[in-house]
């Protein structure tokens, strides 16, 4: 395996991948630790790196490339536990339903466990939030037993920064989505070509009087950057790409980090604490190294991009006498109001072959649904896709009625794979201030750190909401020609990849962990940048968002650096 | 989440529920070639396991006009499977088998074991287990369906047998038109 970000092995052939890259002492103070190098973390240690700080990544996993990638499909994390994602052996989660309950071993939380973290192997749904998202609580209420709350910034402050994402990574669209809030600059990139399950949502939505729109993605249509377009092989959703036309951390934020000079991605270094002086200031962070032995990095401020789940259980287990209950949780919300979005599938059957298993995942979306009518009385919203998550391991499809063996299913077995699609809805969740990951007190890692314990009942709002995105899935799939419609699916999620509103941003210091500009309310040099600031889910898709807020705290705390105000 | 229309939709229950193979281990196994020997021994099952699963995986995906499990090699890939990637299921394999006996050794008054029932009586058995065991028909159905559709690296699907079935063909690069809906739109 690498680890080693300068080589890789090819068939036994050691193959140089990068530019040399800087490396630093544990013992040199740097300017920066960045835990994680996903979606947020890559774009933190390229901006500030770029901007003249030395920084050093720490990165459970390896640094894989697309030399180590594969198209068999054990590789992706279609298999869980398998080689892109968290291994749940190594590292249990548990979870239950209320504090009541025992929580038992599960495997709620699912993230990229490589240098590039979950955007190695996402569907790259890059949706904009709208601006209503920001400002919720002021316009719709908050309801029953829920912590929904305005951010602390609008969509205004973040559009410039959900531009700067488009360019710099490369998103694939068309501007003029009537639902799409304003924006600065076009795409960089056309679409990506329509698939058949694009056409169909095209044909189900005119008929519907919604409006079906090209999906953003981010994933190249064209070469852009020095990396190649999408050759449309269909192994994508779960898997990582093997032509640098997904636009991962991987292959955009992470080497031009390493080229500044200034960052080193130090692999197979696990944190395990976020250590405080006694003036309440952090001094860097102690990590398990490949051996399973401490090391400290020493560093003048630290940015904790590990992930909505990782995040606050590294927090908590930073407890000191000075932090009793974890770092930068005075407000004891560090690990609250956890979201995870909400999904409503439905299958459907058609005359004829979609053959949704080439190409990308997803070439239309329809966003009439990001706002709801009152007169329904439902809070949030999402939108919709149609999608043949289908890759050849999913040859054994089945459908409900209809033999699962034999000669007679023989028959029928091309049918399920070419000619079937679902439609997705991608829903909001609400947050609640129950429903939070702490620490385990029993089950421990392989490290002999706790398991995190997800406490979660999805609020009854979203059970509403999801039912109702599903009944509209299959009007979807009726008026789009569907022979046949089948699954009832819809609801707020229980654990997946979409790890939400755990250290939450906001301007009280009693209800929130950072600031606006991602700074701990507790910690002047401590950062939390990634899913774990979200105020609220979005409809559906949070990526997009997670590398804006990621941009524009990259600005705020370089601007506070030079200040000398950390 | 590999979200539910992928879990759902997955071969079976145990290709989703068996294994944590780790990176290496994926490594190592790539180096099995497809094409082991008829008369090759087999690494974890016994010789009685396989003849049982050579007839049940048959039955499951027949050879008829086109070819099936037998042809695809299904029980190497499972035998392969379970020394490697399946490793760590290899006690829920044994135990799936175990039921598997126990509910078909009812199936005739006369207590004949499944291989001794004849042809007919064996599909209609596998009925009787879809109908009253389903999770274990689902552990059995899904790793058949598994090794008629994980890449041929890992020993089943020889030939792309299984690929052919369904219409799939590993080209890895495809220009639009992709189907028939959007013919006319590229």
């Amino acid at each position: 395996m690498s680890g080693d970000p300068h080589h890789t092995h090819h068939r036994g052939e050691p193959v140089r991948l990068l530019p040399p890259m800087r490396t630093y002492a544990p013992t040199d103070e740097v300017d920066f630790v960045i835990v994680g190098s996903g979606a947020a973390g890559g774009v933190m240690a390229r901006e500030l790196s770029r901007n003249g700080f030395s920084v050093v990544v720490l990165e459970q996993g390896p640094f894989l490339t697309e030399r180590d990638f594969s198209h068999d499909q054990f590789w992706g994390d279609l298999q869980p536990d398998k080689a892109l994602t968290n291994n749940r052996k190594d590292q249990p989660g548990t979870s239950r339903k209320t504090d009541k309950d025992d929580a038992k071993i599960s495997s709620w939380n699912n993230y990229g466990r490589v240098v590039g973290g979950g955007s190695v192997h996402f569907t790259a749904n890059y949706w904009r939030f709208p601006e209503l998202e920001f400002e919720q609580a002021t316009r719709f209420g908050v309801p029953d037993d829920s912590t929904i709350a305005d951010w602390p910034i609008r969509y205004a402050d973040l559009e410039p920064y959900y531009t700067k994402v488009e360019w710099d990574i490369g998103v694939s669209g068309l501007a003029g989505n009537p639902f799409e809030p304003p924006r600065t600059k076009p795409f960089p990139l056309p679409p990506l070509p329509i698939k058949s399950e694009g056409v169909l949502l095209e044909r189900g939505a005119n008929k519907l009087g919604m409006h079906p729109w090209p999906a953003p993605m981010a994933i190249l249509s064209h070469p852009y950057r020095g990396r190649s377009g999408c050759v449309a092989c269909g192994i994508c959703i779960g898997n990582a790409c093997e032509v640098r036309a997904k636009s991962s951390s991987l292959v955009t934020m992470i080497p031009e980090a390493v080229a500044s000079g200034r960052c080193e991605i130090r692999t197979l270094s696990y944190a395990r604490k976020v250590e405080t002086n006694a003036s309440g200031r952090v001094t860097g962070v102690t990590y398990f190294d490949k051996n399973k032995k401490e090391v400290l990095q020493r560093a003048k401020a630290v940015v904790l991009s590990a992930n909505g789940c990782e995040t606050p259980k590294l927090l908590l287990m930073s407890a000191t006498t000075a932090f009793p209950d974890g770092l930068a949780n005075s407000s004891g919300q560090v690990g609250r109001n956890i979201m995870f979005n909400g999904s409503a599938l439905r299958d459907g059957l058609f005359e004829h072959e979609i053959n949704g298993w080439k190409g990308a995942v997803v070439s239309r979306v329809v966003w009439d649904t990001y706002e709801m009518p009152a007169s329904l009385g439902l809070y949030g919203g999402g939108g919709f896709d149609f999608r043949c998550g289908y890759t050849p391991l999913n040859g054994g499809a089945t459908w409900p009625g209809e033999p699962t063996w034999g000669s007679a299913w023989k028959k029928r077995a091309r049918d399920y794979f070419t000619k079937s699609l679902s439609v997705y809805g991608h829903m909001s969740s609400l947050p609640t201030p129950n429903n939070r990951v702490d620490l385990d007190p029993k089950v421990k890692d392989a490290w002999g750190l706790p398991a995190p314990r997800l406490t979660f009942t999805g609020h009854p709002n979203d059970f509403k909401l999801g039912a109702w995105f599903g009944k509209r899935g299959e009007e979807l799939l009726t008026a789009a020609g569907a022979l046949s419609v089948a699954g009832e699916y819809g609801g707020p999620d229980g654990g997946g990849p979409h790890l939400l509103g755990t250290c939450r941003m906001g301007n009280d210091p009693r209800t929130s962990v950072v600031n606006a500009d991602h700074r701990a309310h507790d910690v002047p040099n401590l950062f939390i940048v990634d899913g774990s600031n979200f105020v609220t889910s979005g409809r559906g898709q949070p990526t997009m968002t997670i590398q804006a807020l990621a941009f524009r705290a990259a600005d705020r705390i370089t601007a506070l650096a030079k200040a000398k105000a950390l | 989440m590999q979200r539910r229309d992928f879990v759902q939709s997955m071969a079976g229950g145990l290709a989703g529920a068996l294994g944590a193979a780790s990176w290496s281990q994926l490594r190592a196994v790539s180096a099995y070639a497809a094409g082991v020997a008829e008369s090759a021994p087999y690494e974890c099952l016994t010789a009685e396991q396989a003849k049982l699963l050579d007839v049940v995986t048959a039955h499951l995906i027949p050879t008829d006009d086109t070819p099936g499990a037998r042809e695809a090699k299904v029980v190497r890939f499972i035998d392969h499977a379970l020394a490697t990637i399946f490793k760590d299921n290899q006690k829920d394999f044994a135990k799936t088998l175990a039921d598997f006996t126990e509910f078909t050794s009812h199936y005739r008054p006369d207590g004949a074991a499944f291989l001794a029932l004849t042809p007919n009586e064996q599909i209609d058995a596998l009925g009787e287990l879809e109908r009253l065991e389903p999770d274990v028909f689902r552990d059995l159905r899904g790793i058949t369906m598994t090794g008629m559709f994980a890449h041929p690296e890992h020993g089943g699907n020889f030939g792309k047998i299984g690929w052919k079935l369904i219409g799939y063909e590993d080209r890895y690069s495809w220009a639009p038109p992709f189907g028939y809906y959007d013919r006319g739109r590229e």
